[in-house]
């Protein structure tokens, strides 16, 4: 997979999309802040509404796999769950460190 | 054709900014639903806009429904953004006088066909506001006769608003668009003027004539 292919899924030019990476790359880092420390206090609420805005504008993105691990963390808290919802945070993050590595990629080939 | 976006998620927002403005459509981009809220009682406020269901201070909901009690703001075409799971929101949101909606993470062509279903309502919207428009102009400009109209039985003047007896051509003349043009016709030719030739012609010597 690379981000040229993922820009087609959402049919988006490759520095479109690489400028959409960028910014749900910061949005969604400052939502992990937030749900990490919503998992800690246990505020059910705050977690749906994080893991609901990661779960949406990855979907959007074509970013499947960040989606839905958001979509399982906001099930699970709708059910007043938050077991597993730190491990889930922490997929995410990795998740999210392949896609950069993927946009910095891109940005090498294309730049030089 | 302007649209109005209302998101607070900041890649939804530039998402469908960028698809719009590829499409063509132009756009007025606002984070959260007062901001929206100010764009729409504006003037110029674009006739299509795309609110997001869930957004700070005043949800997209809210927002149609303001637009909607409000008489003095021109009616923009409203779509809602709602989550696919969450179908409560689109009844909500219809009842609250959305014209349509669209679930997230959305179909691009899905999509494209709302915005264009509204562009085409907006158009028709508009065209019929024009007629109507166009129509009360033009009966500001034709005058009517209506009611009962007094009129003397042998000289067939007419009574106007002011009490005066006014000569039937003026008085239809000041109350319509009609002018008249004066003949004779053949039954007071014979009875009027067929005589009054005759005496002329009797008392008149006939070197004279």
């Amino acid at each position: 997979m690379n981000l040229k292919t993922l820009a087609e899924k959402v049919d988006l030019d490759e520095a479109e999309y690489q400028d959409m990476i960028d910014l749900f790359l910061k949005t969604t880092s400052l939502h992990l802040i937030q749900l990490e420390t919503a998992i800690e206090t246990e505020d059910t609420r705050k977690v749906i509404e994080s893991a609901h805005s990661i779960k949406g504008s990855a979907a959007s993105l074509g970013l499947t796999g960040i989606s839905g691990v958001a979509w399982g963390m906001e099930a699970n808290a709708r059910a007043n769950n938050l077991t597993g919802a730190g491990r889930a945070v922490q997929t995410i993050k990795a998740e999210m460190e392949r896609v950069a590595e993927l946009v910095s990629v891109s940005s090498t080939a294309r730049n030089g | 054709m302007k649209v109005l976006i209302a998101e607070d998620d900041p890649v939804f927002c530039r998402l469908i900014e960028t698809k719009l403005v590829k499409w063509g459509y132009e756009t007025v981009v606002t984070h959260n639903g007062i901001e929206a809220w100010e764009v729409l009682k504006r003037e110029d406020a674009p006739p299509l806009a795309i609110l997001d269901w869930m957004m700070p201070d005043m949800d997209g909901a809210e927002v149609c429904g303001k637009a909607r009690e409000s008489s003095q703001i021109r009616p923009a075409y409203i779509i809602l953004l709602t989550a696919k799971d969450r179908s409560e929101d689109i009844t909500k949101g219809l009842q609250a006088g959305a014209d349509d909606y669209i679930t997230k993470p959305f179909d691009d062509e899905e999509f494209q066909a709302r915005i264009k279903v509204g562009v085409r309502v907006v158009r028709l919207q508009r065209l019929l506001s024009d007629r109507v428009t166009e129509l009360e102009a033009s009966l500001r400009r034709v005058k009517q006769l209506q009611g009962l109209l007094p009129i003397c039985s042998y000289c067939k003047n007419i009574r106007n608003d002011q009490n005066y007896w006014q000569k039937v051509e003026s008085y239809i003349s000041e109350h319509t668009e009609v002018q008249f043009t004066h003949g004779i016709c053949p039954e007071c030719f014979q009875r009027i003027v067929e005589p009054e030739l005759e005496r002329l012609k009797k008392e008149t010597p006939l070197s004279d004539l």
